[in-house]
């Protein structure tokens, strides 16, 4: 046996595994020699201090945490796959926020413009207001006060209000839009980070 | 030599449990083998709290990965493996993390984080400071290993896994893991005569000055 089988052999020589026969060879080699002898005697003696490691208790919480967590998605997959709720948030919002710019109230955005600034917009006011007030004295009117409402008016049935309320309004549209597109956007990323915390 | 065992007929009801969805049949499962997975993710990591945390991350990923398990091979060599890999990953990730920031490697040096690794439990304050130290080297001798011999030395030298065992859980063949064995335990030789040396020189230097 030369001192590389040695070497070889020296985690089984040590945990007592080695065929008897093998393990002779071994001892035989040991007792000729010395670097040999000296290397399984301090390998023996490094194991053995490890040894003295101390036993580990693990923390008392670990069982529960996990379970908590697997309680959690457990849940989490009875329901829904994560990020749909957002998805459909999002949807929805968008949908709003068509709809709320394709409606005939639209308009107003030009009215606004026009009445926040040039005096042509009060002329066109004044004229708004007169057709208004024929509408009201005939009921058959009304139509014909829609229609004028419908090219750049405000809610027909208000007139009184719109003059004080007309500033408010069209910011009150480009806020909406605002507001729903940062609404919109938010879902969007809130969905696409629930789904990417499902990926291990 | 012991044999890698076969899966009892209890663990094999237990795990079908588990398969189906079943909490508290792994509630029972992993307070079996808790003690080792934790003891395993300690001495791989070297800390209290990353130890908690690899347990944990083995457990999830282990129930996560229970539907593909089949029962070839023994639900604990299952179980090990996925404890030994998932702190080899970690020790990667560090290390990849250590490479990029180097400023980490000063906050996060393996001999920093070891003092608060033991709790108080004994009541003689000379009787802790002494196993703590000890402690406290023990580990910081493993940690000096690198992470693949490291797994080596803990499974055999501290959990008494059999060789089958070993071999089985690190799916490497006999041969390789009793050379990787022996290269461990010939670097742990090493490591441990540089600190007893070590110890020595401090000794003597201690004594001329006095």
């Amino acid at each position: 046996m030369t001192c590389e089988d040695v070497k070889a052999g020296m985690a089984e020589y040590l945990d007592g595994l080695l065929p008897v026969e093998q393990k002779a060879a071994y001892e035989k080699h040991l007792q000729s020699c010395a670097h040999c002898r000296r290397l399984a005697v301090e390998t023996k003696n490094a194991v053995e201090w490890l040894q003295q490691a101390e036993e580990l208790v693990p923390p008392p919480n670990l069982r529960s945490s996990v379970l908590k967590t697997l309680q959690q998605e457990k849940q989490r997959r009875r329901r829904l796959a994560p990020g749909t709720v957002q998805m459909i948030a999002a949807a929805a919002v968008f949908v709003l926020l068509i709809i709320g710019n394709l409606l005939p109230g639209s308009d107003n955005y030009y009215i606004g413009t026009r009445s926040s600034g040039s005096p042509a917009a009060y002329e066109s006011y004044g004229q708004e207001v007169d057709v208004r007030a024929a509408a009201e004295n005939e009921d058959s009117l009304l139509k014909t006060a829609d229609e004028s409402a419908q090219e750049g008016l405000a809610d027909t049935g208000r007139q009184n209000q719109t003059d004080r309320l007309r500033p408010t309004i069209i910011p009150l549209r480009t806020a909406a839009n605002l507001l729903l597109s940062t609404v919109l956007i938010c879902l969007l990323l809130l969905a696409r980070k629930k789904r990417r915390e499902l990926l291990p | 030599m012991r044999q890698v065992s076969k899966l009892p007929d209890w663990e094999k009801k237990l795990i079908k449990r588990c398969q189906s969805g079943d909490l508290c049949a792994y509630d029972q499962l992993m307070q079996r083998y808790e003690k080792k997975v934790y003891a395993l993710c300690y001495r791989m990591s070297g800390s209290k709290d990353d130890a908690a945390d690899l347990a944990q991350e083995t457990f999830l990923k282990a129930f996560r990965a229970l539907p593909m398990f089949k029962g070839q091979a023994s639900f604990s060599t299952w179980l090990y493996r996925i404890a030994v890999n998932t702190c080899l990953d970690e020790q990667r990730k560090r290390k990849k993390r250590r490479q990029l920031v180097s400023l980490d490697q000063a906050l996060k040096t393996e001999d920093g984080e070891l003092p608060r690794q033991f709790p108080d439990e004994a009541p003689d304050p000379l009787t802790v400071t002494v196993t703590r130290e000890l402690q406290a080297e023990i580990q910081a001798l493993l940690t000096k290993l690198p992470p693949a011999q490291r797994a080596v030395v803990v499974m055999r030298d501290l959990e008494g896994f059999s060789y089958e065992e070993m071999a089985a859980v690190l799916q490497i063949k006999m041969g390789t893991l009793k050379s990787r064995l022996n290269r461990a335990r010939a670097r742990l030789r090493e490591l441990y005569r540089q600190k007893e040396e070590q110890i020595c020189v401090l000794t003597h230097q201690k004594r001329k000055g006095g």
